[in-house]
């Protein structure tokens, strides 16, 4: 894998957050590339430090909230040194983000036509407002939106759920940008309408050769868009690899844990789902060792002792898991 | 916007409240141009009169006719209120707007500055302003306005914290808005509403103030016919003459009460719209 083909690489973030109640360790180690014209889906629970992550490539972190250490290299620059006026140019141009709730997202004040063309604007300031509205239009036809000319003067309350995230999809893309993070883009929506949305971000990313981020606790999701996945869990990277290595050949006792917790359609014998026994960590204490021992069902001695270092198993694909390091592997 | 005009004018209380205050409003600004008489002029051939055609609201002790100088009053009253409560409200905002955005130390040391304001009553701090600044050039003015920002700010500042914290501000943010742009638009307009309800009891506080000032002499004084002037000149009649005392009681708070029900009615329509503004 050449350096050509990396748009953006995370390597050693490191995020805390200032809180009453102490340091909160978000991320401790995340490491994540994107590379060009692929997807990367980032997975992992409530409090696994994905979105976070995300959030500091961004700059995009909350006051009390910090980006220690790492680097964040998108087209030779890193992201992390970078000053607020600088990544201002970058958010929305070169790397635009789409969030969780879609109808949240908007103001309720705006027009869904005065809310794009601000965006457009602010970009190019040169661009007359007509301009800029028919780019408007152009784009939420290209969305999937039919009469995209009578949404435009429409409120977002006036919207369903769906049509508000194809709307932010259609800001977040006004500019054309490289990188497109999605932070749970389709967790508010209905199912059917996931369906849809999920389609229209891979029809996008083929046709505008753009790079995607998907951040996601739904490991079903991963399977039907993604083509590289990062496994994060308390705030470390657990496994990462192209989607088959994943699905057929995980190797981290956590991966596999998350598999066996799909229900699966085709499965006659009806088996109970596995569910993963005990409780995600405490950011603010984070456990000497690896952070999954305490639930981990193949933990040994060492893995409460000391922290596994990331193991390249070739192809792209690594873990961090003392059992692989070892050179075994592990046993369900 | 358009859904919360048509719900304020289809109540009739609020409707009322606003006809009345832009009559008044109107009366004082119109009546001295075409009345006959002038606010001070004095006709000792008609000294202490009842109301009657010739004047609608009789004459006081020197023969000054009370309606003109209810209206000459009502411009010195109605402005002050107005001006002092609108400055008081965009100081409030400003204020408000700065803590609540900015948060940690800007936010700890404002609030505690509003808290320090608040702890003084407003009727003490535009006596004390009049006082310190030179009595008689208005400076009381500085004290009303100043003595109304604390509550404005306070509200503006919640309702920012949550503006902050919303999702639309975050994804403004993520597709490149700068501070300037977020405060000049969402927050700015998201405020307004509430702002505009409470501006609505900054201009009704403050003409308490000024009347009640009016009244023991510190602020707008005699000759000048503010309404609490009046009032006070009014009162001495009480019983033989009410009406000197009981018409400028009256249109403060005909005035009074018109604000406070503007207010509930722009909070009425704008609550009315439901979810759209949560």
């Amino acid at each position: 894998m050449s350096d050509m083909e990396m748009l953006l690489e995370v390597k050693d973030l490191k995020v805390t957050f200032s809180t009453p109640r102490g340091t909160v360790h978000a991320v401790s180690g995340g490491s994540f590339s994107v590379r060009r014209g692929e997807v990367t889906g980032i997975v992992g629970e409530s409090g696994s430090g994905k979105s976070v992550s995300a959030y500091a490539v961004m700059g995009l972190l909350p006051a009390n909230g910090r980006a220690e250490s790492g680097t964040a290299f998108f087209g030779g620059r890193d992201l992390l040194s970078l000053g607020e006026k600088e990544l201002r140019k970058i958010r929305g141009k070169e790397i635009s983000m789409v969030f969780q709730d879609p109808v949240t997202a908007l103001d309720p004040l705006f027009t869904i036509g005065s809310f794009l063309t601000e965006v457009l604007l602010s970009h190019s300031p040169g661009m007359s407002k007509k301009d800029a509205a028919k780019k408007s239009v152009e784009m939420l036809a290209v969305m999937g939106i039919r009469d995209p000319e009578s949404v435009m003067q429409r409120y977002p309350d006036s919207l369903s759920g769906g049509m508000c995230q194809r709307v932010m999809i259609a800001a977040a893309l006004l500019c054309d940008p490289r990188l497109l993070i999605a932070d749970e883009p389709t967790t508010a929506l209905d199912v059917t309408i996931q369906e849809e949305i999920l389609s229209l971000i891979q029809r996008l990313k083929d046709e505008r050769d753009m790079s995607v981020l998907f951040i996601t606790h739904d490991l079903g999701v991963v399977a039907r868009l993604c083509d590289r996945v990062t496994v994060m869990y308390g705030g470390f990277v657990m496994e990462s690899g192209s989607a088959g290595q994943i699905y057929e050949g995980a190797v981290h006792p956590y991966t596999k844990a998350l598999l066996s917790a799909i229900p699966r359609l085709d499965d006659r014998e009806g088996r109970p789902l596995a569910a993963l026994e005990g409780e995600p960590i405490d950011p603010i204490d984070l456990p000497q060792g690896c952070v999954f021992a305490p639930r981990c069902p193949s933990c040994t001695e060492i893995c409460l002792r000391e922290r596994p270092e990331a193991t390249d198993l070739g192809d792209g694909h690594s873990a961090a898991c003392h059992l692989i390091s070892k050179g075994g592997g592990t046993d369900d | 916007m358009k859904g919360a005009r048509r719900t304020f004018f289809s109540d009739p209380v609020s409707v009322l409240a606003l006809a009345v205050l832009a009559a008044v409003i109107l009366f004082c600004i119109v009546y001295p141009f075409v009345s006959p008489y002038g606010y001070d002029e004095v006709n000792t051939a008609e000294r202490q009169q009842m109301p009657s055609a010739k004047h609608p609201f009789g004459t006081d002790y020197l023969g000054r006719d009370l309606l003109v100088r209810m209206a000459y009053g009502g411009r010195l009253t109605l402005s002050v209120a107005f001006l002092t409560g609108l400055m008081a409200a965009a100081a409030g905002t400003v204020t408000g707007i700065a803590c609540g955005y900015a948060g940690g130390l800007t936010d700890s040391l404002g609030m505690r500055v509003m808290d320090a304001i608040s702890s003084v009553p407003g009727l003490l701090l535009a006596i004390v302003f009049d006082y310190l600044l030179g009595m008689g050039r208005g400076n009381f003015l500085f004290g009303i306005a100043i003595a109304g920002i604390p509550p404005f700010a306070r509200i503006v500042r919640a309702a920012v914290l949550e503006i902050r914290q919303s999702s639309y501000v975050a994804a403004s943010r993520a597709l490149g808005a700068g501070h300037f742009h977020i405060i000049k638009e969402h927050v700015l307009h998201n405020v307004m509403p509430l702002a505009a309800v409470q501006a609505s009891t900054s201009v009704a506080d403050a003409l308490t103030t000024c009347t009640i000032l009016g009244y023991i002499g510190v602020g707008i004084s005699p000759p000048r016919p503010e309404w609490g002037v009046l009032f006070d000149m009014g009162r001495k009649q009480l019983r033989s003459m009410p009406h000197l005392s009981l018409i400028p009681a009256a249109a403060i708070t005909i005035c009074i009460v018109c604000l406070y029900l503007l207010g509930n009615g722009i909070r009425d329509s704008l609550s009315a719209r439901g979810g759209s503004h949560e």
